[in-house]
């Protein structure tokens, strides 16, 4: 009995010894920061779901693998748990010139800015109600940097400040392919009859330039009570 | 001392055990033996039975998310499959888009396991005791079943690793084939069927093995694909380390290579003159609906039109398929707990062609203004009336009737009742379970009093249609469904003459080399069997239109949209509509209003990275992954 429990005793504490904590640090830190149009200065509009793609790279391992990250409708982006460590970072597939691949160092609260060119920049833009209030009526001018046609334009409407490609109630895409002209003012109009009486919706206008891979640019969605 | 003695028994048992190493050389008894299994006919045969089975065969059991051959003891999937997971259909429980490309069953292990088992066959066939002319069959049999696996492969990878010999185990070095590119896949693919083609005979006249014709019809089906993927890659190009190295993309210049390549094979079959389309020349378009339905419903009986099929013989896990259960009427369900979940989506039925108005898609007019548009039933417009459903379709190709069971039609001898609502006498609309007396008859929202005397609408179980249109090819007139998994039988088929007619006319069109007037006559050939009498112009509208028609369910659509590039334009925040029959009681008449579908309908987008699918164990096997994984 007493071997036995003697016995017991030393094979626990063989086994509990040979445990340690694992002696890595947990994800204590964070990257914030936004994409801005190098010419204006202004943040460049994004739309959260199947919109411009931030790729990052952790460094030190055989085969790292490539994480992706979103932007936030405003143009800033935030992942706040991340491990602090070597990245290379670049944003991708999106609404303006790639951004060169970057290699920054992550440790507390890291900011980066990308700096960069829009495809095309909506100008001048009006959102209204008519004044029958049946449609709903935008206008808008396409300042186009990169002198590549323009694909199309879009009306997206949605309960949602979220709205975009992917979260809209109702949406109407015109095909446009032509460069256009800075002075060129686009009408994009919806019939407010298949949209819901008493609600506020969010109408935003995008214009896609004609490059492979591109996603639409964008101006803050305007608020309209119906 | 005991423990001592214990401890001395226990060693010396031990060491005597340990050191016996015939132990490691025992044969297994529960296999066969290469040996053993090719030393005997019966043993080849099932060898090749095995193979077949392991097929990429696209068939009743194939769904997008599941993979091959989905009929387990419980088959529950929810009754989705490839039919709604596209634009011709949608499922009464949920939309599938998404998740059919989302959840990742990809195809690439067990691909690599046939792959091998077919190098083995190769291997094996000199050294069998059987006479030059089976060797000769097999070795031709090795080449299409190859070529029908890297086209597998190649339609969802892009270019793949072309494993060609077996590679022992202990060569680790030959564990690691890197990717070829994407063109070097197709040529080998292409390669394959030709060698196919060349051992290949007429076969016994079953259709259920390859033969020198079913080589022939992959290859024109793989050529074309190629061909679309090379001629339509700017609609969507990716960029990225996969694209660099070629092992996705082809370029536009090699197009036509692929379009002559498939206008070569399709002339051999039709050259051949062992093909034919099965009841070529109907009398009237009611004849022409029951000989397309019966070419699917008893392939046999339409043989010469069949160039390869699979047979479903037995019952049960393993064996059959559900395509029955879960497309059945809710009125005629049998004792099956969720019928009606198959259903035809008005976009579908909005392309077919009206005989008095050929050469057009005739979408369903439901107003007196012609409007084209989708929304609830607006009291503000003037509807079309109509004293039966049936009298809106009437005019339409008969292809629809066989493929779609429409409202009020007759199957299995029982009128298939699919309302959405009412009119009541002061003009407003009922909809929802509810009924209105008039003049002391009782009307009901959804035809008739309670739900087995209906199928549309209600959503009762998830067992009646939302689209106003439910399933009827492929489905067995004479079988009652019980409650039971994987009682369907019906065969299918792979490959029949109509895809040869339809990958010729779409070649030629698209590359402008071939035969001109033969691909029209492709086409109206088509046409005729369908009952029309006038014919219309090669262009690519009307040749994909047909092939829409003609092929639909037939598991072409998903590819049609992937090889064109087209997938991501047509669901791109997408929904899908319906047809809603309402009968109004003012005029005792029936009215539509066509809509987005009210359940279980959320609007879809494919994303252009599922032009190719991700590779699995990338981590491991050291093989560059494909765009955006």
């Amino acid at each position: 009995m007493k071997i036995i429990i003697i016995f017991s005793l030393i094979v626990l504490t063989v086994s509990l010894g040979s445990c340690s904590l694992d002696n890595y640090d947990g994800p204590n830190a964070s990257l914030t920061g936004s994409i801005i149009d190098t010419e204006t200065d202004e943040l460049i509009q994004q739309e959260l779901f199947q919109g411009s793609t931030i790729e990052y790279t952790e460094l030190g391992y055989k085969n790292p693998q490539v994480q992706t990250l979103r932007f936030k409708t405003d143009g800033t982006f935030a992942n706040l748990i991340m491990f602090a460590g070597k990245y290379t970072i670049q944003a991708v597939r999106g609404n303006f010139l790639a951004t060169p691949l970057d290699t920054i160092q992550i440790k507390g609260n890291t900011e980066y800015i990308f700096k960069t060119i829009p495809y095309l920049r909506i100008k001048d833009s009006k959102v209204v109600l008519s004044s029958d209030s049946t449609q709903i009526i935008a206008t808008f001018k396409i300042e186009n940097i990169v002198n590549k046609p323009i694909k199309q334009i879009g009306l997206f409407i949605d309960q949602s400040s979220f709205v975009g490609t992917q979260i809209n109630e109702v949406k109407k895409e015109v095909t446009v392919n032509s460069l256009g002209s800075s002075s060129k003012v686009y009408t994009l109009s919806f019939f407010t009859d298949e949209l819901k009486k008493g609600k506020s919706y969010y109408v935003r206008i995008g214009a896609l330039a004609n490059i492979p891979e591109s996603k639409y640019n964008w101006v803050t969605a305007v608020k309209i009570q119906l | 001392m005991k423990t001592i003695q214990n401890i001395i028994l226990s060693l010396a048992l031990i060491s005597l055990f340990g050191c016996n190493e015939s132990f490691l050389n025992l044969q297994p008894t529960n296999k066969v033996s290469a040996d053993a299994l090719f030393a005997s006919e019966a043993g080849i045969k099932a060898f090749m039975a095995n193979l077949y089975y392991q097929l990429p065969i696209e068939d009743f059991n194939f769904r997008q998310e599941m993979g091959f051959n989905y009929n387990p003891a419980n088959a529950n999937n929810g009754g989705m499959s490839t039919w709604t997971a596209d634009d011709n259909g949608v499922s009464a429980s949920g939309s599938w888009i998404v998740s059919s490309n989302n959840m990742g069953y990809t195809w690439w292990d067990q691909a690599y396991k046939l792959n091998r088992d077919i190098n083995l066959l190769f291997s094996v066939i000199p050294t069998l005791n059987v006479n030059d002319e089976t060797k000769r069959s097999l070795t031709g049999e090795a080449s299409f079943m190859r070529a029908y696996t890297y086209f597998a492969l190649a339609r969802r990878y892009g270019g793949v690793p072309i494993i060609t010999d077996l590679v022992p185990v202990t060569d680790t070095l030959g564990l690691y084939t890197p990717r070829s590119t994407e063109k070097a896949t197709w040529d080998f693919v292409l390669a394959s069927c030709d060698s196919a083609a060349k051992y290949l005979g007429d076969g016994d006249g079953l259709k259920r093995r390859a033969t020198k014709w079913t080589a022939f019809a992959l290859k024109s089906r793989a050529a074309l694909h190629a061909a679309s993927v090379a001629k339509y890659w700017n609609l969507s190009p990716f960029s990225g380390t996969a694209v660099d190295a070629q092992l996705v993309g082809l370029q536009s210049e090699d197009a036509n290579g692929y379009y002559v390549q498939c206008i070569s094979a399709c002339d051999s079959i039709m050259n051949s003159g062992k093909f034919g389309l099965y009841m070529p020349l109907p009398a009237n378009p009611d004849e022409a609906a029951i000989n397309y339905q019966a070419i699917f419903e008893t392939p046999d009986n339409a043989i010469e039109e069949v160039i390869f099929m699979k047979d479903f013989v037995l019952t049960g896990p393993g064996y059959g398929s559900n395509q029955d259960n879960w497309g059945n009427p809710n009125q005629t369900k049998g004792t099956w707990p969720h019928p009606g979940r198959y259903n035809p989506t008005l976009d579908l039925v909005d392309q077919y062609e009206s005989y008095s108005n050929p050469g057009k898609s005739s979408p369903i007019v439901t107003t007196t203004d012609g409007s084209l548009n989708y929304g609830p039933y607006d009291s503000k417009k003037t509807y079309l009336q109509f004293n039966s459903p049936l009298d809106i379709f009437k005019d339409k190709d008969a292809r629809l009737h066989a493929t779609v069971i429409l409202p009020m039609s007759i199957w299995k001898n029982t009128k298939i009742i699919i309302q959405g609502g009412l009119i009541r006498p002061n003009g407003t609309i009922l909809q929802g379970d509810a009924s209105v007396t008039v003049d002391g008859v009782k009307y009901y929202t959804f035809g008739a009093s309670s739900p087995q005397f209906y199928s549309g609408f209600s959503s009762f179980g998830y067992n009646m249609t939302m689209t106003g249109f439910l399933f009827r090819k492929f489905l067995n007139q004479k079988y009652v469904p019980i409650q039971m998994w994987n009682q369907s039988t019906t065969p299918w088929i792979d490959f029949r003459f109509a895809e040869i007619l339809l990958n010729y006319a779409e070649a030629v069109v698209e590359s402008n080399q071939g035969d001109a007037v033969k691909a029209a006559k492709c086409i109206n050939d088509l046409r005729r069997r369908a009952a029309h009498t006038t014919d219309i112009a090669l262009t690519l509208e009307n040749v994909l239109r047909e092939r829409r028609v003609e092929l639909v369910y037939e598991n072409f659509r998903y590819w049609d949209l992937v090889r064109t590039r087209t997938f991501h334009t047509v669901f791109n925040s997408t929904r899908r509509h319906a047809l809603v029959p309402v009968f109004d009681l003012r005029s005792m008449k029936y009215i539509f209003y066509r809509d987005n579908i009210s359940m279980g309908n959320v609007p879809e987008t494919f994303s252009p990275k599922w032009y190719y699918k991700p590779i699995t164990g990338i981590g491991s096997n050291k093989l560059i992954q494909n765009p955006q994984y």
